[in-house]
């Protein structure tokens, strides 16, 4: 409790009394004394100083563009903002050999290291405006110089007074709760959808929290509807952003693909973590804030090329690719392999023109069901030997119709068939509705992954140590058979696994 | 020989009661870090020698991260606004800057194209920068040449590499220092 006054009497101190007086009295007075004046200026807190330290919050975090960028050795740096080099608490940090201080209030207002204290708001000004220091020596690069009008000044130096302290919460995070989001498509065509991840991840917290919840904090979740278009997510996603700012931690779990530009550079800007996201993008992540349950697809594809090297004996990293022309997804993968060789496919007559090739070279088909199964099909009349890649999350697993291509083949020539599935095969419950397993199961492993890294965290957990805590996650098992592991460069949690047409088993692929 | 000595007393003042190494004193230059000659990837993925890749140039050689939130975004800001006056100088046209990831674990050239793009760096060879990763074993021995421990990037030294192969120069010098300064040392190197 006094170490609480404490805290909290330190900026509320009113100005008249000197420092001289309150030190001669006896200190269980002292507690008194500054809780009362903690109370009195809890009490005179009004909206507009709310307001105002929100405002210099967005400014400390680069939330929103300063008049004038900052300035390094004469050189303009665009989107600095304070918490790049000193963190979203301001608390004392080392990068680059170089010591970081603290500029929380109450450790710039105390001295340190035989230095004295920052005086007053205008000496920490100073500092931050003219580069000079305590004792008004220079601040050497890499602090920048900062030319402030005098409404970012007022904002700033009213965030300055309370960050890092019980008056600046971690968005999202209370004593008793951590309120996440996950964007879901909650009505149109893929509602249903929506729901069982909904459901299930409602469940897995329901069940956290009936345990006492994490360092006693129960996790609440907060469904928004991605709707029924392409861009709704993204849009959603950063309309929640937008409005309640802080309002949420992280999302979580959310069907989402492929964040747009927008989105990203808000979730870059807030540091909010979008975890264990639940759609497969067309390559792999490489912001921090994102995490993906399953690979990308470029990453599929990088896989299933090497493993139909190793099974069909042909040279590593060569693949003949058919795939619709012109999409994203082509482009994307010409951009990251590089050596395949890409055979656009508009038409049956093109996609019969290309089966026609006899290049001993393995086919990878991207190309929606019918295509494969046409193509299944003509080499199944050719009886020629064959070795085919396609990805379950595009042309679908094509596992119960077709019998294996050896019983129907005429010469019984070798045909090597794999499906590369996203993750271990699950199998739907007796009378569930096909995919339900599947869905049910992710939105579960997407409230693991975050209430593990939640606990990880520590109890006072923010996106920094949420993020660290993320990266340990090693070959974690939200259910058995299912093994995640997430990592500085690792950014989707799942495995790939494979479905093979001369075996029907699962074949993990590691 | 007056210039290198400005240039060099500029670069002294400038590092004063910071905890920077001091680049090469007047008149002296120092000996080139003893490159191995390992494989490296650079942004595009593609293998890269830094022996081949620095035969016959002038370089600048720094040290960063793409995780890195402190000194790397003023550094790259820096070497940015430097890479621009020196396009604007015949003589200097052809420096090649050459950024090397102390977080290879953390780093592929995904994460190198990206960093890029957030500082909008014009990438390539012909284009004048060039940003490297690759296995840690190699990246040991690479960094290890240039004195850079690896395995704590958030320890990584904010220091410039000068080099001129042709001429055999090298030296050192604050990764902070304002452009200007880095342009008159790379003047020396070539004068």
């Amino acid at each position: 409790m006094n170490a609480r006054c404490h805290r909290g009497g330190a900026d509320a101190r009113p100005p008249r009394l000197s420092a001289r007086p309150l030190a001669a009295l006896q200190a269980p007075m002292l507690s008194l004394l500054l809780c009362l004046a903690a109370g009195a200026s809890a009490g005179a807190t009004t909206d507009d100083d709310i307001a105002l330290q929100r405002q210099g919050r967005a400014l400390f975090r680069g939330e929103v563009p300063l008049a004038q960028p900052a300035t390094v050795q004469g050189v303009a740096l665009p989107g600095a903002a304070c918490a790049g080099c000193h963190g979203p608490r301001g608390e004392a940090r080392r990068e680059a050999g170089i010591d970081v201080p603290s500029i929380q209030w109450q450790p710039l207002t105390a001295a340190r290291e035989a230095q004295p204290a920052y005086p007053d708001a205008q000496a920490v000004l100073g500092a931050i405006e003219h580069g000079l220091g305590r004792q008004a020596q220079p601040l050497q690069a890499p602090m920048p110089r900062y030319a402030f009008t005098a409404a970012e000044r007022g904002a700033l130096l009213a965030y300055l007074r309370v960050l890092g302290t019980e008056s600046d919460p971690v968005p999202g995070v209370t004593a008793d709760r951590v309120v996440v989001g996950s964007v879901l498509p909650l009505t149109g065509p893929q509602a249903a959808v929506g729901a069982r991840i909904r459901a299930a991840m409602a469940a897995r917290f329901e069940a956290v929290n009936a345990a006492g919840g994490v360092f006693g904090r129960r996790i609440e979740l907060r469904a928004i509807d991605a709707g029924a278009d392409a861009a709704g997510g993204s849009n959603a996603a950063r309309d929640v952003l937008e409005v309640s700012g802080g309002g949420l931690f992280a999302f979580v779990g959310s069907l989402l693909p492929e964040p747009d530009d927008a989105l990203r550079q808000r979730l870059r800007t807030h540091d909010t973590p979008m975890v264990a996201t639940l759609g497969v993008p067309n390559a792999d992540a490489t912001m921090p804030q994102l995490t993906y349950l399953l690979p990308s697809l470029a990453a599929q594809v990088r896989q299933l090329v090497a493993e139909l090297a190793r099974r069909c004996g042909t040279p590593e990293g060569t693949a003949r690719v058919l795939h619709p022309a012109g999409t994203p997804l082509a482009r994307e993968l010409a951009t990251a392999l590089p050596a395949l060789q890409f055979e656009p496919i508009a038409s049956e007559a093109q996609l019969d023109g290309a089966l026609r090739r006899t290049e001993p070279l393995p086919v990878i088909a991207l190309l929606p069901p019918g295509g494969v199964a046409r193509l299944r099909a003509q080499w199944r009349a050719a009886g020629t030997p064959a070795c085919l890649g396609t990805l379950a999350v595009v042309s679908g697993p094509q596992t119960a119709e077709e019998p294996p291509f050896e019983a129907a083949g005429r010469h019984r020539a070798r045909f090597i068939d794999l499906v590369a599935l996203p993750m271990p095969p699950l199998l739907d419950a007796p009378g569930a509705p096909a995919g339900a397993t599947l869905w049910e199961t992710l939105g579960d492993a997407a409230a693991q992954v975050f209430a593990e890294t939640l606990a990880r965290s520590g109890r006072g957990v923010d996106p920094a140590r949420f993020q660290r805590a993320l990266e340990t996650l090693h070959r974690f098992q939200p259910a058995a058979g299912l093994s995640l592991t997430f990592g500085p460069t690792q950014r989707h949690g799942f495995d790939m696994a494979y479905l093979s047409k001369e075996n029907p088993h699962a074949l993990p692929s590691r | 020989m007056p210039r290198r000595r400005a240039a060099a007393a500029l670069a002294c003042g400038a590092l004063a009661a910071t905890v920077w190494p001091r680049p090469a004193r007047a008149g002296t230059w120092l000996p080139g870090p003893a490159l191995p000659d390992v494989p490296l990837l650079d942004h595009d993925g593609r293998t890269q020698r830094l022996p081949d890749l620095l035969r016959g140039r002038t370089v600048v050689v720094s040290f960063f991260f793409t995780g890195c939130a402190t000194v790397c975004p003023p550094q790259t800001a820096l070497l940015r606004e430097a890479a621009r006056q020196w396009q604007l100088r015949p003589a200097l046209r052809d420096v090649l800057m050459v950024a090397i990831s102390v977080d290879p674990l953390g780093d592929g050239p995904a994460q190198l194209r990206d960093y890029a793009r957030r500082f909008e760096l014009p990438l390539g060879i012909a284009a004048g920068w060039v940003l490297m990763t690759g296995a840690p074993a190699p990246m040991r021995s690479v960094l290890g040449a240039f004195d850079v421990p690896l395995g704590a990037p958030d320890r990584h030294p904010a220091l410039l590499w000068l080099g001129d192969d042709a001429r055999g120069r090298w030296t050192r010098t604050s990764a902070l220092n304002p452009p200007a300064l880095t342009t008159r040392l790379l003047e020396e190197l070539r004068a």
